[in-house]
């Protein structure tokens, strides 16, 4: 069934610096979650990236959201049906928003 | 014949009138490029609009029949004239170097005031992050080109993921209802 989305997501948590990864689908519903993070935060990183969507409507490269906080970032992309999340961990800190 | 005489006739109190405008001008009142050429017109003094009347009377009686006629043209020659801007009589022809210049500096005295009595709305701050002190440190955070390409492939393969996904279905699926 969904071996193949668990696979990715899989092998997207054994990259560096990555401790989380969550697939969202158009309604803002977890397809899958790998990884520390939470499935409930599917909805708000689909309604945020749809608002940064907005900034730029007739933009064909869909925007990528990084959210710096303290030593993690989140980062945000919503292309076409699906929303991906990524949680990083790093050295760096402080917030900030990308387009 | 008859609409020649009485164009000239017109002809004739046009210049009638003109007489009556330099005499309004000898008469104190300063002609300006709005002053009508023409007396019959409700901002002119009586006694201008009497002899124009008086004009029209008279060009009336020597020629009753064409009454209508004489009326219209005359109508149409003073709508002409009133709606004419008489430039010739605009006061920067006659204004002195020093009364220029003095006029020049009291309209950038007047404009300069008005200036300064604008709310300009560029001087307020707008756009994102305005209500946010040092609003620079948090916008000149790096995004790693690392993250951009991880979440591109990221997306990319669970395109395809999401299209795979399927019903792997072991049992039937529509089941009847055990009716009894």
């Amino acid at each position: 069934m969904e071996q193949q989305l668990e696979k990715v997501l899989s092998e997207i948590v054994t990259q560096q610096d990555t401790v989380g990864a969550l697939l969202a689908n158009r309604q803002g519903l977890c397809l899958g979650a790998k990884g520390n993070i939470n499935p409930n935060v599917s909805g708000i990183g689909t309604a945020i990236s749809e608002q940064v969507a907005k900034l730029e409507p007739n933009s064909t490269v869909p925007a990528t959201v990084c959210l710096y906080s303290g030593n993690k970032r989140c980062l945000i992309q919503k292309d076409g049906e699906i929303t991906g999340i990524i949680y990083k961990q790093t050295t760096t800190a402080s917030t900030s928003i990308g387009n | 014949m008859d609409y020649v005489r009485s164009i000239l006739e017109c002809l004739a109190s046009i210049c009638s009138c003109w007489h009556c405008t330099d005499d309004l001008g000898n008469q104190g009142i300063e002609p300006s490029e709005r002053t009508h050429l023409l007396a019959d017109s409700v901002n002119q003094s009586p006694a201008l609009r009497r002899s124009n009347s008086a004009d029209l009377s008279n060009d009336c009686s020597q020629s009753l029949p064409k009454k209508d006629d004489q009326n219209a043209l005359s109508r149409l020659v003073q709508n002409t004239a009133i709606n004419m801007i008489n430039v010739g009589a605009l006061d920067s022809h006659t204004l002195e170097h020093q009364e220029y210049t003095n006029r020049i500096k009291t309209y950038s005295q007047r404009l300069q005031q008005q200036w300064n009595n604008i709310q300009h709305p560029g001087v307020e701050q707008t756009g994102l992050l305005k209500d946010v002190p040092n609003h620079h440190t948090y916008l000149s955070k790096v995004i790693y080109p690392d993250d951009t390409a991880q979440m591109r492939i990221f997306i990319e393969k669970s395109h395809a993921a999401v299209l795979g996904i399927q019903i792997d279905h072991r049992e039937a699926v529509v089941v009847p209802f055990q009716i009894p």
